[in-house]
């Protein structure tokens, strides 16, 4: 589960993601990247253009290699 | 605290489908037992609206003219084309007000406790399933989780519902059913004609959407844009190159930002399942050419209310299918219709938007954010390349 950091928690990620792989937790979008398909779709949808999934993909696979 | 373990109905989201929907259950059936909760410490904040209301709305709904939550009465409206060829309508009687969500909110679910109802902000909601059961909600508050029966649920949770997804009801948006906006609340502005609210169009401006000044003050408004969920750029970015280019807006100041995302189409053909009915932005009931929702939350809401005070005095749950049945006979189809005008208007290109200008009145497009398209739509025949795109409308 991912956090977007300056997200004002609009829900419109929440509202289109087609694998149902955000929530709002506390106020901030929460992306859980196991259930991520990449489609990029919330990425349009955010007024504040605060998504990149190929970065948050990219910390993901940086932090499995860490911990191996 | 939430007082009991098991309740009647337990609605989800204290926004005014939430309230609306709480109030008219209990007016049509006093015995019910009623929980309302909602996740935010302050109901009605932070707000995701323009805060216009119709004067119908207001009518309708009995909604009483309080000075706490109206900050202006409005008296009609301009919409600017890209050239800024304007379309005008200044009524006798005020058509609208731009009403202050933080209390307008907290009245309605006052009015929905004084109708009976337990309402308990700072409350988590998820649903409880067992065994494919719908059993009721799983409550957190302050960190702890307790689980709550419920015969009826209510999804009022916004347009970032979990609830209905959560009971099978695929309320996934495709994302050009969604307005992806951005808004300011600004002060120190100066307006022309502040009784009225402003809409400006345009491919450039705001693509697929509108950016609105609705002044809540003759210096005040909130300032806020629109466009389509799909679009490259962001929503802040055409805000504030517009807000750039206008020195009347350049030079205020702003006292709120406000994020939200409308659902504009991707209407939920199934309102109920089983025992859980879904209203309000999670239901996508939602004007799709100007995307106020406030008036098609609260009409959704007191049909859903009817037939659930029915569901409880007759202990029988499919019922609530009365209302699926019913919002879409009456206002449902008419919402299907808009949609279609909706789809229309995408398709102008800057030029086309310039002439229609020059052809429909305020009165006209008054007409087609009611659906009534036909009469409005053989105006712009005479057109040739609007022609095609038209005949196919009407």
């Amino acid at each position: 589960m991912v956090k977007i950091k300056g997200c004002y928690a609009c829900g419109g990620c929440v509202a289109v993601c087609p694998k149902g792989a955000i929530k709002l937790n506390d106020e901030k979008a929460e992306i859980d990247l196991e259930k991520c398909i990449s489609c990029k779709i919330c990425e349009k949808v955010c007024p504040l253009g605060l998504i990149n999934i190929d970065k948050l993909m990219e910390n993901k696979m940086i932090k499995e290699m860490r911990n191996d | 605290m939430i007082k009991k373990d098991f309740y009647d109905v337990i609605v989800i989201g204290a926004g005014p489908a939430g309230s609306t929907t709480a109030k008219f259950t209990l007016k049509n059936n006093k015995k019910a037992d009623v929980l309302v909760l909602d996740k935010h410490a302050e109901i009605g904040s932070p707000k995701r609206c323009g805060e216009g209301l119709g004067a119908r709305a207001f009518r309708e709904l009995n909604i009483p003219k309080d000075p706490r939550f109206i900050n202006k009465e409005i008296y009609g409206f301009v919409v600017y084309s890209p050239n800024r060829t304007l379309v005008k309508v200044r009524y006798d009687n005020s058509s609208g007000y731009i009403i202050e969500r933080k209390i307008f909110d907290k009245f309605l679910a006052s009015e929905s406790a004084r109708a009976g109802a337990e309402v308990c902000s700072n409350v988590f909601a998820s649903l409880w399933k067992e065994n494919g059961k719908i059993l009721g909600v799983k409550a957190k508050e302050f960190g702890e989780e307790r689980k709550i029966k419920a015969k009826i649920i209510v999804a009022a949770d916004g347009v970032d519902s979990r609830i209905a997804r959560d009971a099978g009801i695929n309320s996934t948006l495709n994302p050009i059913h969604l307005d992806s906006c951005i808004e300011y609340e600004m002060i120190n502005i100066r307006i022309d004609e502040p009784d009225l609210i402003h809409l400006f169009m345009g491919n450039k401006i705001a693509p697929r959407g509108y950016l609105w000044i609705f002044p809540k003050d003759d210096d005040r408004a909130n300032v806020g844009i629109g466009i389509l969920g799909n679009e490259t750029k962001t929503a802040k970015y055409y805000l504030d190159k517009f807000i750039k280019e206008h020195e009347f807006l350049e030079k205020g100041s702003i006292l709120e930002v406000n994020v939200g995302a409308v659902p504009v189409g991707g209407l939920l053909k199934e309102l109920v399942k089983e025992n859980v009915l879904v209203v309000g932005d999670a239901a996508r009931q939602v004007n799709p050419l100007h995307g106020g929702g406030i008036y098609e939350a609260m009409s959704a809401a007191k049909i859903a209310g009817e037939k659930i005070a029915k569901v409880i005095e007759e202990n029988n749950t499919l019922i609530l299918k009365d209302y699926e049945r019913e919002w879409w006979s009456t206002h449902g189809e008419k919402l299907k219709k808009v949609l279609k005008i909706r789809n229309f208007a995408e398709k102008l290109s800057d030029e086309d938007m310039n002439y229609l200008a020059k052809i429909w009145s305020g009165e006209d497009l008054t007409e087609l954010s009611r659906g009534k398209h036909v009469e409005v739509f053989k105006k712009a025949l005479k057109h040739p390349k609007l022609f095609t795109l038209i005949k196919k409308f009407i």
